[in-house]
């Protein structure tokens, strides 16, 4: 056989599908289930800091940006809105804003673009909903690059209920670099007449054609720096220098037996300024996008973009960790006992009341980490019985001395067992902090 | 599109999926792994898909790199000779079973070779799935047919263009 008559046989040769082919699908399902209910849980750690920061932020405009003001026309609210960030204020200040000025008409509603801030892989979008008719408006959003590929999440956007007219807010994060042209739509809503999910009023759709000096403008240091900490192993692959933040990428060692959820470090220049997570307390950090995984291998500080770093430092001072064994953590409601659980805590007790169960636990204080520790979570064991009623974030917490107790009551389940999701099992404070030379 | 459009477009293109991974691996075992994940990874990412008509492409594309990510496992987890690739000898490649030799291609060439000439994807689709230009398909697919003396789809492929 030559090898065309052998090409042909190749392409036609019956390759029986294996029977477990027929559940892939299902299969697939199951977990996905799994995943949307983790990403629920997930949420309080990785955006609710950022959100936060919305609040805390107070207008108060500096010199700088009341010039950059006068230069832009009508950048008072977006000033006004940025000062939230330190970075993006930053951004302003140096004139880093394409002005954008597209406007739409949905329905009795226009809307207008004013101004984007183009920031490595994030997009900041200010824009405006005017009507007469509408008093409490909103959008659904999403956002796509000009190959139809979506971008990964909405990171941030006002919570504030904004008045027609005034400068909105929002961010995205793409996957990758922004793209020369990002195409933004989604919905625009009344919600008057709904305040959880709103009426839709129209569509909206915006090309938007970025300048390519904002696209390209950042800095990628790749250092593939190894090292060990608590026994396990990390390497910080990559730096970015962004415009509005600094993006550190790490990669956890797959032998590793502890899943990194957070750290906490900063970086530091010639000049001895210090740059930090853009919420100081709070742990601000990406999950792994896409995988099937809470480890966070992204995190974020405010920008050295335009501080003229010659050189610069990151310092490691403490790392929070989940262990692989505790990512779902077994209570036995029948004898009132667990697996192995997070450092510092136990079950104290097990409760079957005529309604449901209640479950108290014991913790060490952990200090401003002490609203994480309860966002554990609860489910029953059993996925296919998960129809699940209701996540159990009810916790109640009782400051005893010395310790904290905290409990939460289950409903009724048909299960012997259910789990705990913890968020975090380790937190260690480093006796000598890490020093990496970034540059 | 929907998580409803996508079971049914999945259960439709899966036994596709499955012999593309096949050749890819050359095992059950994996190419079935490679599948389950790739239609996992689609579920998640559906939303992201606003052209159902590039739903073959898109998941093909997903189902590649599964296929890649366990590629590169085996090389780390076995003997270096048991999952070693071939360099660009032809005559290393002569001596081997065609669906052999396909299995020992470089990485780049071996997933033009396979969406092209098994899939049977267009230039475009190619492209489109490996998110490559077109006339890198071109370049690869001339490689991969040389170092498998594959001289009639050669003109296929001139044909086409």
């Amino acid at each position: 056989m030559n090898r065309e008559q052998e090409y042909h046989a190749l392409k036609h040769e019956h390759i029986s599908t294996p029977l477990a082919l027929e559940n892939v699908l299902a299969d697939a399902q199951a977990r996905a289930k799994r995943r949307n209910f983790r990403n629920y849980t997930i949420m309080p750690l990785s955006t609710i800091a950022l959100l936060f920061a919305f609040f805390v932020g107070l207008v108060n405009l500096s010199p700088a940006v009341a010039t950059a003001v006068e230069r832009i026309p009508g950048l008072q609210q977006l000033a006004a809105i940025v000062s939230f960030s330190p970075s993006l204020t930053e951004a302003v200040e140096q004139d880093f804003v394409q002005t954008v000025g597209l406007e739409q008409q949905i329905g009795d509603v226009t809307m207008r673009v004013e101004y984007v801030v183009v920031d490595g892989q994030h997009i900041h979008i200010f824009y405006t909903l005017e009507s007469a008719i509408y008093s409490n408006l909103s959008i659904s959003v999403g956002a796509w690059d000009a190959e139809n590929r979506y971008t990964s999440a909405t990171l941030m956007l006002s919570p504030r209920r904004e008045e027609n007219d005034n400068m909105r807010y929002m961010m995205f994060g793409f996957d990758d670099r922004l793209p020369n042209v990002v195409i933004w739509a989604g919905k625009v809503l009344n919600m008057d007449s709904d305040y959880v999910w709103g009426n839709v009023i129209g569509e909206y759709e915006f090309i938007l054609e970025l300048d390519a000096e904002f696209v390209q403008a950042g800095e990628i240091i790749a250092l593939d720096y190894d090292f060990a900490l608590d026994g396990q192993y990390l390497t910080l692959t990559t730096i970015e220098l962004n415009p509005a933040h600094t993006r550190i990428n790490f990669t956890a060692d797959d032998a590793n037996t502890k899943l990194l959820r957070a750290l906490w470090f900063y970086m530091e220049n010639e000049h001895g300024e210090r740059f930090y997570p853009p919420h100081e307390k709070g742990i601000v950090a990406n999950p792994s996008t896409g995988l099937d995984t809470i480890a966070v291998e992204t995190h974020f500080l405010e920008s050295v973009f335009f501080a003229e770093s010659e050189s610069l430092i990151m310092v490691i001072e403490e790392v929070i960790w989940l262990d692989k064994s505790m990512e779902y953590v077994r209570i036995n409601l029948a004898d009132g006992t667990s697996e192995p659980l997070p450092d510092g805590m136990q079950l104290e007790s097990v409760e079957q009341l005529e309604n449901g169960w209640i479950l108290i636990f014991s913790t060490f204080e952990q200090g401003e980490y002490q609203m994480h520790r309860i966002t554990y979570t609860m489910y029953p064991e059993s996925w296919n019985d998960l129809e699940f009623r209701g996540i159990l974030d009810n916790w109640y917490i009782h400051e005893t001395t010395p310790g904290l107790f905290f409990s939460t009551q289950y409903p009724p389940v048909d299960n012997t067992f259910v789990a705990l999701t913890p968020q975090f099992s380790r937190i260690v404070r480093l006796e000598t902090p890490i020093v990496v030379q970034v540059r | 599109m929907d998580k409803n459009l996508y079971a049914d477009r999945v259960e439709q293109l899966k036994p596709q999926l499955y012999r593309m991974a096949f050749l890819h691996l050359g095992n059950e075992a994996m190419a079935l792994d490679a599948v389950a994940e790739a239609v996992y990874r689609g579920l998640i990412s559906v939303k992201k898909l606003r052209e159902p008509d590039y739903f073959d492409t898109w998941m093909t594309r997903i189902l590649i790199n599964e296929c890649n990510k366990i590629w590169r496992r085996l090389k780390r987890e076995q003997p270096l000779e048991a999952v070693v690739e071939l360099g660009e000898d032809e005559k290393e490649f002569e001596l081997l079973p065609l669906k052999e030799a396909i299995r020992q291609l470089p990485q780049e060439l071996k997933e033009v070779v396979i969406l092209r000439y098994y899939a049977d994807f267009t230039l475009a689709q190619t492209a489109k799935s490996l998110k490559i230009p077109q006339g890198t398909v071109v370049t690869r697919q001339r490689r991969a047919l040389k170092l498998l003396r594959l001289e009639l789809l050669e003109e296929d492929q001139e044909h086409e263009s």
